[in-house]
């Protein structure tokens, strides 16, 4: 009951119920996650979710493509009636009345929401170290980082509390997170998945995928959560191709483009090689690489923390402690107290610093040079990309410079760890899908991944060499000691 | 572009009001020092040409949606559920007038 395919096979052949697989998770949960941490709360409805499959089942009617797969939902999505806290002081008790479309679709599709996995506060953290309920551990080595801020869903999955879990990624939270927990991860293009009931981040640049242990799992839970939804105005009218079944099986004519402005970085020497065996594999089963130059990749990651932070800083006013969430008990002087008082004393400290920094780069005086500017820098590289994929299909990357780092060693210098999303953040600015592949492992055993990126809702060439790497390392197959 | 100063506490105040965010001395310090750090970091945006660009907001081309505007029922208790303090059908606040 590893994966969709055996759930979904094993359900039909009547090998197990779905109450069954979705037990073996809550034990597994029950078992192993007091040493990662990786989950928030635990769906108490999850096996009556289960039961409800089992009589579908029994009555001989239609069972959805996810019909009895428990899923671990990042705890920045709406679930109707199950608490959905952005692992921030601030909604510690919220309730949401209602599901985010991303939930919707998965039940539409048969899937048991197994529970609420943790993340940095309101998404925002490379490490998982921000979490109003505590670091996240990765399952490789507890000493060590899961990633962030899709932490605890990469960790999940690494663990085998859950076959598929769902992230969120705003400039590397579902990718780095998978390539630091050596799992498979995916952001879609912009627009493919409804961002309705996603607690707001950054509402150009979030954008919610699926993160499981193989290729087609991800494509799988991407074409139920993917389409058009009329709560989400940015979301578009692409149809979703059934990417599942049209993975290529061999990859000749696929051209790999390699930025050799990315490739100039200081890299560890793990992440070069692993990079390198990945890129040599691709070579050996048909692929052809091409050198491709993107320069202004260089500003990523100020347009992203300015674009990001601005935008982040007008999605948390609603914060206010009036309709809902933390409010104060001290008794305030003013309305403004008020506020600055709920928000003070119950944001984490990254949160507020990012808050001013956006507050900051949109004020009166700032708007133009930084995010007014910002924008403009965002476009260029958006083209420098397009046009980068007229001579290649996928690009090739790392997703970090490092595999884990340790808890706690990066966690005191804010502008070291935004420096981690060198790789990623473009993909969230230009609006491209991106993947992130478990390829090997470092010399301590953690793990390291690559990044594949594509043209707009070109996800399948992402998967199609995904799928190519995936039967080439197997890396998705290791599993954690002690699990 | 000048280069750019260390963030003034003055400014940092500023923001912190502009943000509704109440922050002890201890805090404004720190995020002074820490965005000082980050913004020069970023000042080097300022080198690249954008004469004539338009910002990009949304990344992927959409159409504008529009939908008629029609009131959708929704359940009061439900909205109310998780409001800290309520009266009937309203939110409760401290008094502020």
């Amino acid at each position: 009951m590893q994966t969709i395919s055996e759930i979904r096979d094993g359900l039909r052949a009547k090998k197990f119920s779905a109450k069954e697989v979705t037990q073996h998770y809550l034990s597994r949960i029950e078992k192993f996650d007091k040493q990662i941490n990786s989950f928030v709360s635990v769906n108490p409805r999850a096996l009556d979710e289960a039961a409800q499959v089992d009589a579908t089942i029994a009555s001989g009617k239609d069972l959805g493509p996810l019909a009895g797969v428990p899923v671990a939902v990042k705890d920045l999505l709406c679930t109707e009636g199950l608490k959905t806290t952005a692992c921030s002081k601030i909604l510690a008790n919220y309730i949401p009345p209602y599901d985010a479309s991303v939930v919707t679709r998965l039940r539409r599709a048969g899937a048991v929401v197994l529970g609420k996995t943790s993340l940095d506060e309101f998404a925002m953290g490379s490490s998982n170290e921000n979490s109003f309920f505590g670091p996240v551990k990765n399952p490789w080595n507890h000493d060590y980082v899961p990633g962030g801020s899709s932490g605890g869903s990469a960790a999940a999955l690494a663990a085998k509390l859950a076959p598929v879990a769902i992230g969120t990624d705003t400039g590397g939270s579902i990718r780095q997170p998978a390539s630091f927990c050596g799992v498979f991860g995916i952001k879609p293009t912009y627009g493919r998945v409804s961002r309705y009931g996603i607690i707001s981040f950054a509402s150009s640049l979030d954008q919610a995928g699926p993160m499981a242990r193989s290729t087609k799992d991800c494509a799988l839970v991407l074409e139920a959560i993917a389409g058009k939804c009329k709560f989400d105005s940015t979301s578009s009218n692409q149809s979703v191709p059934a990417w599942a079944d049209s993975i290529k099986q061999d990859l000749k004519g696929v051209r790999i483009g390699l930025p050799k402005e990315y490739f100039s970085e200081p890299i560890d020497a793990d992440v070069t090689k692993v990079t390198q065996d990945a890129i040599a594999a691709l070579k050996a089963r048909g692929a052809t690489t091409v050198e491709v130059s993107l320069p202004l990749v260089k500003y990523a990651v100020s347009i992203y923390y300015l674009i990001a932070t601005s935008e982040a800083s007008s999605n948390l006013a609603r914060y206010d402690g009036v309709r809902f969430g933390y409010r104060s008990e001290n008794s305030p002087a003013s309305l403004d107290d008020f506020y600055a008082s709920n928000r003070g004393e119950a944001f984490g400290a990254e949160v507020k610093r990012r808050i001013m920094l956006g507050t900051h780069a949109l004020s009166s005086g700032y708007y133009d040079a930084y995010y007014n500017k910002a924008g403009q820098v965002r476009r260029l590289l958006r083209d420098e990309f397009i046009k980068a994929f007229e001579t290649c299909d996928v690009i090739l990357s790392p997703v970090a410079t490092t595999p884990a780092f340790k808890i706690g060693e990066r966690i005191s210098n804010p502008l070291e760890m935004y420096l981690n999303d060198i790789f990623t953040t473009s993909t969230n600015l230009a609006g491209l899908p991106g993947m992130s592949v478990p390829v090997g492992f470092s010399s301590k055993g953690l793990p390291i991944g690559v990044q594949l990126m594509a043209k707009h809702f070109d996800e399948q060439s992402i998967f199609d060499v995904s799928y190519a790497l995936e039967q080439e390392f197997r890396a998705g197959e290791k599993v954690p000691h002690g699990i | 572009m000048a280069k750019t100063e260390k963030l003034s506490l003055e400014t940092v105040q500023k923001v912190s009001h502009l943000a509704r965010l109440k922050l002890s001395d201890a805090e404004l310090g720190a995020i002074q020092n820490q965005l000082s750090a980050v913004l020069e970091n970023f000042e080097q945006i300022a080198s690249v040409n954008t004469e004539g660009v338009r910002p990009l907001v949304t990344p992927t081309e959409i159409a504008q949606v529009l939908r008629p505007d029609v009131v959708e029922a929704f359940d009061a208790e439900k909205i109310l559920a998780n409001a800290p303090e309520k009266s009937g059908h309203l939110f409760k606040v401290p008094p502020v007038v």
